[in-house]
């Protein structure tokens, strides 16, 4: 009689052990291997994170102090008209021409609009750019100089080379009745990028 | 009846003498073995799972434990600094790129001027869409000083899509151009940024190319008269043409 209990008893123990243990456990261990997975996933994304993050202050604090200096004046976080309209001054009397009728836009305007040229590519959009929308404003500053051609050839490139930029966006001049002196009027543009907050 | 007297109750046996070999007759059951055979298996089956999960949970909280410090290192100011020097780089790029040089319309200019031409007006203005607008007018002497003026233009690089909108005599309304008179013209070009970018120039280049200039508008100038000549046969062979 027990000849037959037995087998029958242990094929009920390995069915129950099989169905009350093994399969709940089995499932469980399936979420915690997906769990563990995607905790691995994250984990190498944010140890690649962070090595990036530690290569990339490394090296932008190794930036000469200068270039430093002057990526920060070529991309200010605010214009300084003031500053600029002194600079220009002194362009102009440095070659010899006089500085006069100054109009100042009283308030920075976005750069934006159609025609976006990603990564800073030159080509057909110039001014505007989607890419920089609401970060990148501009502001322009018209002016009148005296002088001769000569002389406003000389500050035009001055003003194109200039460490702080100033991109000449307008010139309009005339004859000047025939004299060696002439009015030249010329609008520059001054760029700042408004969210930027370097500490 | 058993005539041998027995001597000992005890039964003779030799010392040392193996016993006989008591045989059990044991029953093999396929069934029996099967049952044994599945609860072995389960039982190592569930033990192996077990401590499989065992170590996934392990693992798992090593991990968890392991991201937790990579967060601890997220340095915000770090991040921050990094992200708006990179911002800050990208726009330099981008202004960089789009920064152009307007001092080379008037190298274009002087370079392709043909001396009896004089400028009256200039005027140079970026458009918002990108590009540079540019119109200019202008008198000299004799029309066909124009349409030679204007070839001229097209030969240059920066000037080429210049398009002459206007071409009159200045004073009265004379056909043909008088003594005293001048004929008057307009034109415009829409000058692509890309063919007046900035370019620093060094200042071993800008010792250099103070030479070249002079010696560039002398070689305009002696060169102007050869091309009129040229240019003048061509303008005839176009008149002809178009009468």
């Amino acid at each position: 009689m027990s000849r037959i209990i037995r087998p029958i008893a242990a094929l009920a123990i390995s069915v129950l052990v099989l169905f009350f243990f093994v399969r709940p456990l089995y499932a469980e261990l399936r979420i915690v291997q997906a769990e563990s997975a995607q905790y691995g996933n994250v984990l190498d994304k944010a140890t690649e994170f962070n090595r990036l993050l530690t290569s990339l202050y490394s090296e932008q604090e190794s930036f000469p102090a200068l270039d430093r200096e002057r990526l920060d004046m070529w991309v200010p976080t605010k214009i300084d008209e003031v500053r600029a309209l002194v600079d220009l001054e002194y362009l102009a009397e440095q070659h010899g021409m006089i500085f006069r009728d100054i109009t100042a836009e009283l308030e920075a305007t976005e750069v934006g609009g159609e025609g976006a040229t990603p990564q800073g590519k030159r080509g057909q959009a110039g001014e505007s750019s989607g890419l920089f929308s609401g970060r990148l404003e501009s502001q322009d500053i018209s002016f009148t100089v005296l002088g001769t051609y000569e002389q406003f050839r000389d500050l035009l490139y001055d003003i194109e080379r200039s460490v702080v930029l100033m991109e000449v966006v307008g010139i309009t001049f005339g004859d000047g009745g025939g004299g060696e002196l002439n009015n030249y009027q010329v609008t520059v543009r001054l760029y700042r990028l408004a969210s930027v907050t370097v500490q | 009846m058993d005539s041998t007297p027995r001597s000992s109750f005890i039964p003779k046996q030799t010392v040392g003498a193996a016993p006989k070999q008591i045989r059990r007759k044991r029953v093999f059951s396929v069934f029996g073995v099967l049952g044994i055979v599945m609860l072995v298996i389960s039982v190592i089956g569930a033990g192996g799972i077990y401590a499989l999960t065992q170590y996934e949970e392990g693992k798992l909280a090593d991990q968890k434990s392991a991201l937790a410090t990579e967060y601890a290192k997220f340095d915000e100011s770090k991040i921050a600094r990094v992200q708006a020097v990179s911002e800050q780089l990208e726009v330099a790029q981008y202004l960089l790129d789009n920064h152009t040089s307007p001092s080379k319309i008037f190298d274009a200019l002087e370079k392709n001027t043909k001396e009896s031409v004089q400028y009256k007006t200039f005027s140079y203005e970026r458009r918002p869409s990108g590009g540079v607008t540019l119109n200019i007018t202008g008198v000299t002497s004799e029309f066909e000083k124009v349409s030679l003026q204007w070839t001229q233009y097209l030969e240059d690089m920066v000037l080429a899509d210049v398009t002459m909108t206007k071409i009159g005599i200045d004073e009265g309304d004379a056909t043909e151009v008088g003594p005293g008179q001048q004929v008057s013209f307009a034109l415009t070009a829409d000058i692509d940024t890309k063919n007046i970018p900035y370019e620093p120039r060094t200042q071993t280049e800008e010792v250099v190319s103070e030479p070249e200039v002079s010696v560039d508008e002398g070689v305009v100038g002696t060169s102007t008269d050869q091309t009129i000549d040229t240019d003048e046969e061509d303008l005839s062979i176009n008149n002809e043409e178009g009468n």
